[in-house]
């Protein structure tokens, strides 16, 4: 437990610049992403086991602290994705280490390419659903 | 203990399960977010939307299945990593990862019985 003390003080403190960045955005994308999917494969699984439990859960996902959630979830696992890729790159082709700094930054802007258009199509479904069902039902 | 670094099996494929099952991972994860996420939303997904329009069909029950099996396995990697870096009494480190790893058995578990037992629609079951 120490470390993880350790840890959130040095990540406020340690000026590690756009590795650390990387690093404690990867861990925080990857918790987040675990949280969801145990979460989603449990209701999803009352297909099955429970479908009018089903319903409930995805009447659930269309309230709005669920809607808010989803644009994070969906930024979370594009950043995962991207971020892990340029470590699993770097990993095969050692010699990219020495261009840690630009992949790095190459995966911040890929990130916020790749999430710019889901954002912009995802708001877009929250606008729809809220003017549909008047914004105070929900 | 000095001298040559020790060798850990299981670490070793863990580490190297986490970059291929991540790449692996990135084309299907991107491409259920695209399908329920944008192309679809929480507004049009609904229990008659799954049975009929998705696990109708072996393909997207595999696709499914190839999802929850390797991000499975990959998330819960990644747990134990975490875990491992934080919790050092060795008591507490046990527990947690063995209560993780019994957690992802009932979430695999739950997942495969209602992508294999889920029936199809009859209307679609007997279409010529």
């Amino acid at each position: 437990m120490s470390t993880l003390v350790m840890t959130v003080r040095e990540v406020l403190r340690y000026r590690g610049k756009e590795g650390q960045l990387a690093w404690i955005g990867h861990r925080l994308a990857g918790l987040g992403t675990l949280l969801f999917f145990v979460i989603h494969v449990i209701d999803t699984s009352w297909v099955y086991f429970w479908p009018a439990g089903y319903e409930h859960a995805i009447a659930l996902y269309r309230s709005r602290p669920f809607l808010i959630g989803e644009l994070f979830l969906v930024l979370a696992v594009i950043y995962h994705g991207v971020n892990g890729l340029r470590v699993a790159l770097m990993d095969w082709k050692p010699r990219l280490w020495a261009r840690q700094r630009e992949l790095t930054l190459a995966a911040f802007v890929l990130t916020a390419v790749l999430y710019a258009p889901a954002f912009v199509i995802m708001m877009g479904h929250i606008i729809n659903a809220w003017s549909a069902t008047g914004v105070a039902a929900r | 203990m000095t001298g040559t670094p020790s060798y850990n099996r299981f670490e070793t494929l863990a580490w190297r399960y986490m970059r291929l099952s991540g790449v692996l991972i990135i084309p299907l994860v991107f491409g259920h977010l695209a399908i329920v996420h944008l192309i679809n939303s929480v507004a049009t997904i609904d229990y008659q939307w799954v049975v009929e329009t998705r696990w109708a069909y072996l393909g997207w029950r595999l696709y499914d299945a190839f999802l929850l099996w390797f991000a499975g396995l990959h998330g819960f990697n990644g747990l134990r990593t975490v875990i491992n870096d934080y919790v050092h009494n060795r008591t507490a480190n046990r527990v947690l990862n063995y209560g993780a790893a019994l957690f992802l058995i009932l979430v695999l578990a739950l997942g495969s019985i209602a992508l294999i037992g889920t029936p199809i629609p009859e209307a679609l079951a007997n279409l010529p």
